[in-house]
């Protein structure tokens, strides 16, 4: 189950985060996503030989917790999206899955004219569509 | 529509000669009758000034047209002699030919009228009047810096008709 | 007689443009003239109208060239060139014409899709929702489109989709047919 993404601009500000567990943790789960953006930022600076292309935007796992699973992803325009779930056996193909329709979701809520770039985004079509694709993650990893 | 006789009686002007221009004249005019363009390739007469000029040919087709339309036969809906006609209403004539230069006309929906003078022999117009609208929509009326309603001075209509006119035989 | 192969390349092809590009361009328009006019949104409409009626009264022209139609009969016959046409061809969507009054002088165009609103969220500060038509500049071309063919008209938006109603229309009556006017006096 996912508990939380993030949109994180390309200055390490915070432009979407919303959490999906019924706990009161939001705080916590801030504090992993925050902790994952230097994650990226390593990932970025230091490829592996072996890593991915240049123009791969699926980070992968970034790091692992007790609880939690970060995966990472970063556009091109170095707009970072972060995943956090509690599944312990994801399938990297449901990752990337998730992340291809999440970037689609993003790109049609700045493409909102009344929408400022670098600032928060505020759309609520946007969180809908949020929360289904989260909910179609739960699904096809069931599945 | 032939007036003043159907034969080519003398004077007439020299034959048209293949490459050479047939056109004479050139006028547009606007709903308005503000005279949008005027151009002339042949025309050693010349008799009035230009606003009169204009004026007059704007009264003869204003006149001619609800002459024409007064004449038809073939509708029974007709508005009285002088009384000013939708553009494109009813009928409306194209050309008339004297013995010694053809005028072609046409009118689109919105107004524009464009008139062209040449040489009596010339044939059916109403394509190349067509094609001199549409020339007119590309370069002029797109044309973001053009203010509608006021004379052309687009050198690229300007060109484009000259070129397109030369070829007119 | 008249070569016709030599018609500009434009008028044999339709044009064509990415969709998404006006999208964006238009909402870009709105969104600046918001800024602009401080979301005062009542003089934004007014603005997008002014620029949609100096694009009717161009666009017309180009229309009319491509289509090369004949003068309307009745302006029942205007409302399907306008849907069935114009939109058509410059939107590429083909609204209904339909609600029409008993005089036969007004009629609602239902857009079914609008190109020009995809994206688009209006602003959530309480007011948009109920002041700003996003699509006005429709209404002005229409408006200027019309008025050089001798029909004065006016338009206005009704319900848009964009506002949570459950369609966009806009409602256009016919004023009255402007009659041509007479040559100069000679004087």
């Amino acid at each position: 189950m996912i508990v939380c993404v993030a949109v994180v601009g390309h200055q390490n500000n915070p432009l979407y985060i919303q959490s999906f567990t019924e706990a009161d943790d939001a705080l916590k789960l801030h504090h992993i996503v925050h902790c994952s953006l230097d994650v990226v930022d390593e990932r970025v600076n230091n490829p592996k030989k072996s890593g991915p292309l240049l123009n791969e935007t699926f980070l992968g796992l970034l790091y692992p917790t007790e609880n939690y699973k970060v995966y990472g992803y970063l556009t091109n325009t170095k707009v970072k999206f972060i995943l956090v779930t509690t599944d312990l056996d994801v399938k990297d193909a449901d990752v990337r899955n998730f992340f291809r329709r999440f970037h689609a979701a993003y790109v049609d809520a700045v493409s909102n004219p009344f929408h400022v770039p670098g600032k928060k985004i505020t759309s609520r079509t946007f969180a809908e569509r949020v929360s289904t694709i989260v909910k179609a993650f739960g699904l096809s990893s069931a599945g | 529509m032939q007036f003043f006789g159907g034969s080519d009686v003398s004077p007439s002007p020299p034959a048209p000669t293949a490459a050479g221009h047939n056109a004479n004249v050139m006028y547009m005019f606007n709903r308005n009758g503000v005279c949008l363009f005027y151009r002339e390739w042949n025309r050693p007469l010349r008799t009035l000034n230009p606003q009169q000029d204009h004026k007059l040919m704007f009264g003869l087709l204003f006149s001619l047209k609800s002459l024409t339309a007064k004449m038809d036969p073939t509708s029974g809906d007709k508005g009285n002699l002088g009384v000013p006609q939708l553009p494109g209403q009813g009928c409306s004539f194209h050309s008339f030919r004297t013995n010694t230069y053809k005028l072609s006309f046409m009118e689109s929906p919105s107004g524009i009228k464009i008139i062209l003078v040449t040489h009596p022999r010339t044939g059916d117009l109403r394509e190349a009047l067509k094609y001199i609208y549409s020339l007119y929509v590309e370069y002029v009326a797109k044309n973001p810096l053009y203010n509608p309603g006021t004379p052309v001075r687009c050198d690229l209509f300007d060109t484009n008709l000259d070129q397109y006119v030369r070829s007119i035989s | 007689m008249v070569k016709s192969e030599t018609f500009p390349a434009s008028r044999n092809r339709v044009e064509k443009v990415n969709a998404e590009l006006v999208t964006l361009t238009y909402g870009t328009i709105v969104a600046q003239l918001c800024q602009d006019y401080e979301n005062n949104y009542a003089q934004v409409n007014q603005q997008l109208d002014k620029m949609g009626y100096n694009i009717g009264v161009r666009l017309i022209e180009d229309y009319l060239a491509k289509t090369a139609t004949a003068r309307c009969n009745n302006f029942r016959e205007t409302a399907d060139m306008i849907s069935k046409i114009g939109f058509k061809i410059f939107l590429n969507t083909t609204p209904t014409a339909t609600n029409w009054s008993a005089d036969g002088k007004s009629f609602s165009l239902i857009l079914d899709e609008n190109p020009l609103a995809d994206f688009v969220e209006l602003p959530d500060d309480g007011r948009a929702q109920d002041e700003l038509w996003f699509s006005n500049i429709l209404c002005g071309v229409l408006r200027g489109a019309l008025e050089m063919v001798q029909m004065s008209i006016e338009a206005h938006f009704v319900s848009d989709t964009l506002r949570g109603n459950d369609s966009t229309e806009m409602r256009v009556t016919l004023l009255k047919y402007i009659d041509d006017e007479l040559p100069p006096d000679d004087d």
